[in-house]
């Protein structure tokens, strides 16, 4: 019986029976978000849009 | 062997299951009817010979020739296929309304105006406006001197020349536009490839977009644009399919000159 209660996990065992942390420490710093101004965000619209789509737009002389 | 007397402006109605309409204009004040079975069925010789053709007074002037094969729902045609070919005058007006049945006109007819659901659809030249509607039929146009609208869910359209407002909308079908010369020409596909020759010498100004295909034209595209209006104005948009300008070969004849 003592031989069973002494004996050691594995390592990847053992990491099983820690409790996971629930709660990530506040830093306040990271949790404040500076909100976007419209022209930001119609600005990164269009760069995303850009990059989605090819396009092509202009004048040409066959 | 039907033939009526056509002198003036005829419009001509068609409806036709399944089979094949052979329309040609010719100079003629005369219109021939002509129409038999495509193959040995007996549901082919009885849809043939249940023809039934009706020529009145169009409110508009002219005559209205009405070609009708009756579709019987109960009893059925089977596999009833019916060739029916028509003579009439240049300038007629074209109505085809066809289920699986192709429809080809050839000639110098004035306006087209033709519906399949899987009939394939061939037009040789048509001095007037052009529309065409097909689920899964194919689109083959030659000539076009005006404007033309082509709707299809996944048939191919081919617009072999073009000097007039040319809009065409797919799902799956491919569109070649083979030789623009002039006019504003918008096509838009969900699925299908889209590409157009520019006649050489016309200014163009192009505005494509695809969401996830390729857009490319071998024509080098500026922006600066040239002194008045250019002669081609593409606007050409789809979801996936590619976008593709190219410069259309020499021609004979230009639509625009005609």
């Amino acid at each position: 019986m003592n031989a069973m209660y002494t004996m050691r996990l594995p390592a990847a065992e053992s990491a099983k029976l820690t409790p996971a942390r629930t709660r990530a420490p506040l830093h306040t710093h990271e949790d404040v978000v500076r909100a976007a101004t419209a022209e930001q965000d119609a600005a990164t619209a269009t760069a995303a849009r850009r990059q989605a789509a090819n396009h092509l737009s202009g004048f040409a002389r066959a | 062997m039907a033939t009526h007397h056509t002198p003036d402006r005829l419009q001509l109605k068609l409806r036709l299951p399944a089979g094949r309409c052979e329309v040609t204009t010719a100079d003629t004040d005369e219109t021939v009817v002509e129409a038999q079975p495509m193959n040995g069925s007996n549901a082919s010789r009885e849809a043939a010979e249940s023809i039934v053709e009706t020529l009145r007074d169009h409110p508009e002037g002219g005559s209205e020739l009405t070609v009708d094969v009756p579709k019987r729902k109960l009893l059925g045609f089977g596999n009833a296929q019916v060739l029916i070919r028509v003579r009439g005058p240049h300038g007629l007006d074209l109505d085809a309304a066809t289920a699986s049945a192709d429809v080809v006109l050839t000639g110098r007819p004035r306006c087209a105006d033709v519906r399949t659901a899987s009939g394939d659809v061939s037009i040789e030249a048509a001095d007037g406006a052009v529309q065409v509607k097909t689920a899964s039929g194919d689109v083959d146009l030659g000539q076009m001197r005006d404007a033309t609208d082509v709707k299809t869910m996944s048939g191919d359209v081919v617009v072999r020349e073009t000097g007039s407002a040319t809009d065409v909308n797919t799902m799956s079908g491919d569109v070649r536009i083979r030789r623009a010369a002039s006019g504003a020409i918008q096509v838009r596909s969900m699925s299908g490839d889209l590409e157009a020759a520019i006649a050489p010498g016309s200014t163009l100004f192009v505005d494509a977009n695809s969401a996830s295909g390729d857009v490319r034209s071998e024509i080098p595209v500026s922006g600066s644009a040239p002194s008045g209006p250019a002669d081609v104005d593409l606007r050409a948009t789809s979801m996936s399919g590619d976008i593709v300008v190219t410069r259309a070969p020499a021609a004979q004849a230009a639509v625009s000159q005609e």
